[in-house]
């Protein structure tokens, strides 16, 4: 079941493909399991070079003025080979944090060197905004999302005015790389007193517009997680197709066939929610938020079963560093825990459900 | 993409203005009260009213049906669906059986038997299901004998849905039981007011009196009843299955919806707050809700490339299976957040507005229409490409199929 894509949109999408299969993406992302508060540095060059990092941004500040649809296209292909790239914090998240809620200088300044891939950036989204006062924060954020990498950090904070996004330059502030279950994600600790940043010029409540930026990135990741349900969906079945036992291939049991095809439902209903949310964002239509939230929760859910399934379905293989297995069920975790958590966004559609 | 076409949407208007006005009459508290008999009376009244309109038979060819596409079909039951209207004992007959005799049956046969189906003085069952045959339908025993221009019929089928108030069925038959089991089928239509026919009411498990076995003894058949080929009837029966190419399903599998398990649960109590304030209500409710988007997400696609006249795919398997399962969970927490309270109920409620009559016919959704572990196998055979399950008794002569 597939939007029609426009001919530029495609290209983008087997560029993408080629891309990260080319630069070996998925045993990179191994190894990086193994370091701390790395990223595929030469995905991420080559990646930039293709213009993945001037997707969304407008082309008077040197972008190339696309949108949610070939950032949605270009995550499916980074899910499908888990690669560590800091698409979604930096590309999506602090891009369009500028682009929406930065003033005149602040997008002229940051948005060329984002869209040039000079500069990466890491949004500092906690449970309790940070300060600031007087144009310095006060705080720790930990873990954020490629802080290990970026330059540039957005964030909720109180402010004397409540609570307002704010930008601050990562330069003289030293990252603690955090270890976590992926590696390759550039999770990092942010201590942050003292340090120097500015609000947003134009952001006037920080917690909507954080809000509704988590719409945006919510809708990314369900993209980015549909791509690696499909990969672990392929793997298994290949798999059972090859595997012999007790005189036949796995696939040939109920077991292993009902589970596949469990599997196989809900990545289709994920997927008819991911592109209807797209569709919707797509339109300009008013309200989104609910059929992103649908979105998102129905790829975590199809993303997480299927990776588990898929290590179930290789056996004692599907339990071993070197198979791909876990490098899917890694990602499918880190993706449900780091946008608020699940029961976060299970409250957010509930609460427009029962409104 | 989503966005229905004009021609879809007009055609929309028009069928929800007609049934606001005319469907109140037919539905909901209309029925209150009513047994079965005069319940089966409203339903012919609404079926010859549909008719009378050209909202019967939509998409069936003229002139036994409106000429229609299948887009429009499918609108006029999604709309149709809203109401609580007694349209049930129309359903497998108008689905399977009818279409089919306009697919083989002669012109004579034609005009005889379809106009009066789809005006609904007539009732058509499907003869398919027995005590031994059921997901395994070649494995059928029902022998019919040829007995010069005839055939006689012995045997049993079950689970016939509506045939204690029907007046015809299309029922598969074993010819031969020498032959491997789908090969020695064939396939006949009968009437079911002859000598020989005993319909034998089996109550199901909500107390609903739909089902009944169907005993056959020595019932002279026509030959110019049968449908295709002697010994070709398991093609026949696979068609009657395959017919009716995509259905709506009501999102909530005719069971009651998430909408009243919202209000439900804003009334409910849970630790002295109201239970739509409980995490694991909130997780549940979210979880169907997303599927239930998902799968009209799924269902808008299918529409639209119906529409441009390619076939469905797996749609309906998916919906099919997901969709009887939720509504077993939902009513399942509904009556949980009742509390004890939650065993009381009227054995005369709808499904569709009852949460305990909901769960109480919840299980015959997994079965009937291809049961959840059919519709699995086929996900997983047709469409993943994984190797059948292994069959003991294929290509062995049926009558040395150890049993």
């Amino acid at each position: 079941m597939q939007l029609e894509w426009t001919e530029e949109q495609t290209l983008i999408r087997d560029q993408a493909q080629r891309l990260l299969a080319e630069c070996g993406a998925r045993a990179r992302t191994r190894d990086l399991l193994d370091r701390l508060g790395e990223i595929d540095q030469n995905l991420w060059q080559h990646a930039v070079e293709t213009g993945w990092t001037a997707v969304p941004v407008p082309e008077e500040y040197q972008g190339l003025g696309l949108g949610m649809v070939e950032l949605a296209l270009i995550a499916e292909q980074i899910g499908r080979e888990a690669a560590s790239v800091p698409f979604l914090a930096s590309t999506v998240l602090v891009t369009e944090a500028l682009i929406r809620h930065g003033n005149a200088a602040q997008r002229a300044h940051w948005l060329p060197q984002l869209a040039a891939g000079k500069i990466i950036g890491c949004f500092g989204y906690a449970p309790a905004p940070i300060d600031l006062r007087q144009e310095r924060l006060h705080g720790t954020l930990s873990p954020v999302l490629a802080g290990a990498c970026a330059g540039l950090l957005v964030a909720p904070a109180q402010t004397v005015d409540g609570t307002r996004l704010v930008l601050c330059e990562l330069k003289d502030v030293r990252p603690e790389a955090t270890s976590s279950l992926d590696n390759g994600r550039g999770y990092a600790r942010l201590a942050l007193d003292g340090v120097r940043a500015d609000v947003l010029g134009a952001s006037r409540d920080g917690m909507s517009e954080l809000s509704s930026l988590l719409d945006s990135a919510a809708l990314i990741a369900a993209f980015e997680a549909l791509g690696g349900a499909d990969t672990c969906l392929s793997m298994a079945r290949d798999y059972a197709l090859t595997r012999k036992a007790f005189g036949q291939p796995i696939g040939a049991f109920q077991a292993i066939k009902h589970r596949l095809a469990d599997a196989y439902a809900l990545i289709e209903v994920a997927r008819g929610n991911a592109l209807y949310a797209l569709w919707q964002r797509a339109t300009g239509s008013d309200d989104c938020s609910t059929a992103v939230c649908a979105a998102y929760l129905s790829a975590i859910k199809a993303c997480e079963f299927i990776a588990r399934e898929n290590i179930q379905i290789h056996g004692g293989f599907g339990v071993t560093w070197e198979a791909d297995c876990h490098l899917y069920y890694r990602r499918a975790r880190a993706l449900a825990l780091d946008l608020g958590g699940l029961p976060y966004w299970r409250d957010r559609l509930v609460d427009r459900l029962a409104a | 993409m989503f966005a229905e076409t004009e021609e879809n949407a007009a055609y929309r208007v028009r069928v929800k203005a007609w049934l606001a006005e005319y469907a109140p009459r037919y539905s909901g508290p209309a029925r209150a009260g009513l047994n079965l008999e005069q319940d089966l009376l409203l339903g012919r009244a609404w079926q010859k009213l549909k008719a009378e309109a050209g909202y019967a038979a939509i998409s069936w060819p003229k002139p036994y049906g409106q000429g229609g596409t299948q887009a429009q079909k499918l609108i006029f039951e999604e709309e149709e669906l809203r109401y609580s209207l007694p349209t049930q004992y129309f359903a497998v007959s108008l689905g399977m059986p009818v279409p089919i005799v306009l697919k083989y049956g002669s012109e004579e046969q034609k005009a005889r038997f379809v106009p009066p189906a789809v005006r609904g003085e007539t009732i058509w069952a499907q003869l398919f299901s027995e005590p031994a045959a059921g997901s395994d339908l070649a494995g059928l025993r029902l022998r019919a004998r040829r007995d010069g221009d005839d055939w006689i019929l012995d045997g049993q089928k079950i689970w016939s849905t509506w045939a204690q108030v029907s007046d015809y069925g299309v029922i598969v038959t074993r010819t031969d039981p020498t032959v491997a089991k789908h090969k020695g089928l064939t396939y006949f239509f009968v009437d079911l007011k002859v000598p020989g026919v005993d319909v034998r009411p089996i109550r199901k498990l909500s107390g609903h009196p739909e089902f009944n076995e169907v005993f056959f003894n020595g019932v002279r058949v026509p030959d110019a009843q049968r449908f295709g080929p002697v010994g070709g009837g398991f093609a026949v029966a696979l068609d009657t299955l395959m017919i009716e190419r995509y259905a709506v399903t009501d999102d909530a599998c005719w069971g009651a919806p998430l909408a009243r398990f919202i209000t439900h649960a804003k009334q409910q109590l849970r630790n002295g707050r109201p239970a739509i304030e409980d995490a694991l209500v909130r997780a549940e409710i979210a979880d169907i809700y997303a599927e239930e988007r998902g799968l009209a997400a799924i269902h808008a696609r299918a529409l639209a490339a119906i529409s441009e006249g390619s076939e469905p795919g797996p749609e309906g398997s998916i919906r099919k299976l997901l969709s009887a399962n939720k509504r077993q969970r939902l009513a399942v927490l509904a009556l949980d957040l009742s509390g004890p309270s939650g065993v009381l109920g009227n054995p005369s409620a709808f499904a569709s507005e009852d949460f305990l009559m909901s769960w109480l016919d919840a299980p015959s959704f997994r079965v009937a229409g291809g049961t959840d572990e059919m519709l699995r196998n086929t996900i997983a055979e047709r469409i993943l490409g994984l190797p059948q399950d292994h069959r003991p008794d294929k290509n062995v002569p049926f009558d040395q199929i150890p049993t």
